[in-house]
């Protein structure tokens, strides 16, 4: 889900080619320019200047590499050749300052957006510039080689400003990659310690769905095989469905979709199979919702995705312990929203009374 | 109430909490009367188990009196005195049906955290981080204890607190360390890690029937209880050259038959080796030291089982598998199924074959659990098991 996808036509097509990232990789990689999603907000790029800004990067980069291994391998010629006279008692200082480059250059080579590390050099340089106003400062040295090294470490940190800045304006945060107008799907299995007829029943209902489908707030039986589906209230939305079973096997297979003119377009799928070694049932569950685009979509989606990637996966366990052990199963911790300690509530808990065992 | 809270790595506070609750009709909530610190508690204390939050309560061992039961618990009624056990068990899943109560399959509410760490979810425990479900431990003035209709033990009239507090952990699991070993009259057994636990199995390898067990620590009070509670032959790996070539050499260069881990995650050895896992540790390159472990299938005897029951929570480094495949090596582990032990060892201490108690060397009131903890990790005054009294 997390996965770059290309929309038809999704949240304010502004026409021309749009592109939902994960990284400013691809954005970078392909196409003439153009806008970029990635944090909802759409902004033009210039992508020329971001090429320029990665080449300034990247040959920054080979330089802090080269510059590193000399100093890690040659201390004390690097030494004398900013004009320290006393090299011998420099190597270690240099060696590290070696360290520091290669460091730096593998980061604006590796990283996809390699800002802090162009921040790092220009830090570097003024690092070096105060090492060198010591060189200069120190009266056997050689003046005329440190004043060289210095004009050279001038001009390079100009370099650098300049790359951290380009790298800045041109990269794309990526923050809060754009939800709305996805598909969400979900494939699970479960074992249940229990007789496939008693599993199968108790999901023919689909009354019985909110029960461990937690972000179903209910679902009404219309017809023979219709039933209306609800969600969103403790989000402040209501978003209803209707649903009409495709397919059921008895103790084999049930499957549904939306019908009709829906909010959302629904698809559910169910596998029953008895275990083997007299184990129970062997349940596999597949569900998806595509949710429209827009704002609206936006915080529909939200219902789904309370807590990203975990609440329906966790559906189908709280589905088996209410068919095992008559109830969903609950901690401490696990009857908050989000992290909390495990601690009892300072709330008296009210759950609804949706025991049947 | 009064609970014990985990603040932060090394810091306990009993502070001011809100009461437990039923929130399910087949918990019950039990009024604490005596509570224990636990070896493993240390890790969390020392903040090498992850996913702890501040303020969670702590506590695993612990009994009391019911004070208040859900609808669907018929075994148990108000005024009943119960043992704990540490695991949250439901009783109706496969693994429960197997009496592999510490992976019940229900219990867990925050399954996908360890799916995601260890492929699958072990069971629920009391105040034991949110990888095990989130709920409030027992070092506290009441507990929730959910399935209540399959966990809590009712403590018969006669015995005290000092006697039966231990079911709830640490008896059962040392028993548990020797019965995985399948010891049989005549064998050798060693075990690593003079602890309570590790005490317990030395004892309950003798009841099983070995001829002689050996035991390594490197606190001289604690070889000393081993020598002079449970009967074993003790060894000081801080004495000798190596634990190994020691074993071997008592053993007629045989091996032990059985070789059992009561030590865990934080295990200490001397030398380089030691001094790489903790800077390993310290990296979080590797989340456990596991020292005793190497130690223990290096010495078994080819085609010996080792039993481990020392607590670890991750990954591990320089596992010696060759030793395991080439010389037919049998491993154990688990965490306890206590609810499997109990009744078993309540009649064994009730008549009289084991008193646990001669563990306890600290008694304090539940107001300086804070300095339990301190106590107990530093070793300080020759600590061995601190309870603590609600």
């Amino acid at each position: 889900m997390e996965t770059a996808t290309q929309q038809g036509d999704g949240v304010g097509s502004a026409g021309g080619e749009r592109y939902l990232t994960g990284t400013d990789k691809p954005i970078r990689a392909q196409g003439e320019g153009g806008r970029v999603t990635g944090d909802g907000v759409e902004r033009e790029v210039d992508l020329p200047r971001a090429r320029r800004a990665d080449k300034l990067a990247q040959g920054l980069g080979w330089f802090s590499i080269g510059l590193g291994t000399a100093q890690i391998l040659a201390p004390r010629a690097m030494s004398r050749l900013v004009g320290v006279k006393n090299a011998d008692h420099n190597t270690g200082l240099m060696r590290a300052l070696g360290v520091r480059e290669i460091a730096a250059g593998i980061g604006l080579l590796a990283d996809p957006k390699p800002t802090g590390f162009a921040v790092a050099r220009v830090a570097g340089d003024a690092m070096d510039l105060a090492l060198l106003v010591r060189t200069l400062a120190t009266p056997e040295n050689d003046k005329g080689r440190a004043l060289f090294a210095t004009a050279a470490v001038v001009g390079v940190g100009l370099l650098d400003v300049l790359a951290s800045e380009e790298l800045s304006t041109t990269a794309p945060k990526v923050t809060h990659p754009d939800r709305s107008g996805e598909a969400l799907s979900v494939k699970r299995s479960v074992t249940v310690s229990r007789p496939v007829e008693e599993v199968y029943a108790f999901w023919k209902d689909f009354e019985n769905l909110p029960r461990f489908m937690k972000h179903l707030d209910r679902v009404e039986n219309t017809g023979e095989s219709t039933s209306r589906w609800s969600a969103g209230a403790a989000q402040g939305e209501s978003v209803q469905w209707e649903v009409q079973l495709v397919e059921s096997q008895p103790n084999r297979l049930l499957s549904w979709k939306t019908i009709g003119i829906s909010d959302i377009t629904a698809h559910g799928r169910v596998e029953f199979a008895p275990a083997p070694g007299g184990r129970g049932t062997e349940v596999r569950a597949s569900l998806s919702y595509q949710v429209p685009g827009g704002a609206v979509g936006k915080r529909i989606a939200m219902i789904f995705r309370d807590v990203p990637g975990v609440k329906i996966e966790n559906e189908l366990n709280v589905f088996k312990q209410i068919m095992e052990t008559g109830e969903e199963v609950r901690s401490d911790a696990s009857i908050h929203k989000g992290p909390h300690p495990a601690q009892p509530p300072s709330d008296r808990v009210n759950f609804q009374d949706q025991t049947t065992a | 109430m009064k609970a014990t809270c985990w603040m932060g790595k090394k810091k306990m506070e009993v502070r001011d909490v809100p009461d437990p609750q039923i929130f399910n009709q087949r918990d019950c909530i039990v009024k604490i009367t005596s509570t224990a610190i636990c070896g493993s508690d240390l890790h969390l204390y020392n903040a090498f188990i992850p996913f702890m939050e501040p303020g969670d309560i702590m506590g695993h061992e612990f009994m009391g009196e019911v004070v208040d039961v859900g609808r669907n618990v018929k075994n148990l009624k108000v005024g009943d005195r119960v043992v704990v056990p540490f695991p949250i068990a439901c009783g109706n899943c496969n693994a429960c049906k197997a009496e592999l109560y510490s992976c019940c399959e229900n219990s867990n509410p925050n399954r996908a955290l360890p799916e995601k760490l260890m492929g699958h979810s072990p069971a629920g425990i009391f105040g034991y981080s949110h990888l095990t479900g989130g709920y409030a431990g027992g070092q506290a003035e009441y507990a929730r204890v959910p399935f209540a209709d399959v966990g809590p033990i009712k403590i018969p009239n006669g015995l005290t607190d000092d006697q039966v507090l231990f079911l709830s952990d640490i008896l059962p699991t040392g028993w548990m360390g020797a019965d995985m070993a399948s010891i049989k009259p005549g064998d050798v057994v060693a075990v690593w890690g003079c602890g309570p636990v590790g005490q317990f199995a030395i004892a309950s390898a003798y009841l099983m029937g070995a001829e002689r067990v050996y035991a390594i620590d490197r606190f001289p009070y604690r070889l000393q209880m081993a020598r002079e509670k449970c009967g074993a032959v003790t060894i000081n790996y801080e004495e000798v050259e190596s634990v190994v070539e020691t074993l071997t050499e008592l053993t007629g260069g045989r091996g032990p038959d059985a070789c059992i881990d009561a030590v865990g995650l934080e295990s200490h050895s001397h030398g380089i080796g030691h001094v790489m896992d903790r800077t390993k540790q310290a990296l979080k390159m590797t989340t456990d030291r596991i020292a005793a472990v190497r130690e223990a299938i290096m010495a078994c005897r080819n085609g010996g089982t080792v039993s481990i029951i020392g607590v670890y929570g991750g990954f591990v480094d320089k596992f010696p598998l060759g030793s395991v495949m080439n010389r037919s090596l049998t491993i154990r582990a688990g965490q306890c199924h206590v609810q499997k032990y109990m009744p078993m060892l309540l009649e064994k201490i009730e008549n009289g074959e084991i008193d646990p108690s001669f563990v306890i060397t600290h008694r304090l009131p539940l107001a300086e659990a804070a300095k339990g903890y301190e106590i107990f990790t530093n070793k300080v005054d020759n600590c061995e098991k601190v309870v603590l009294k609600v």
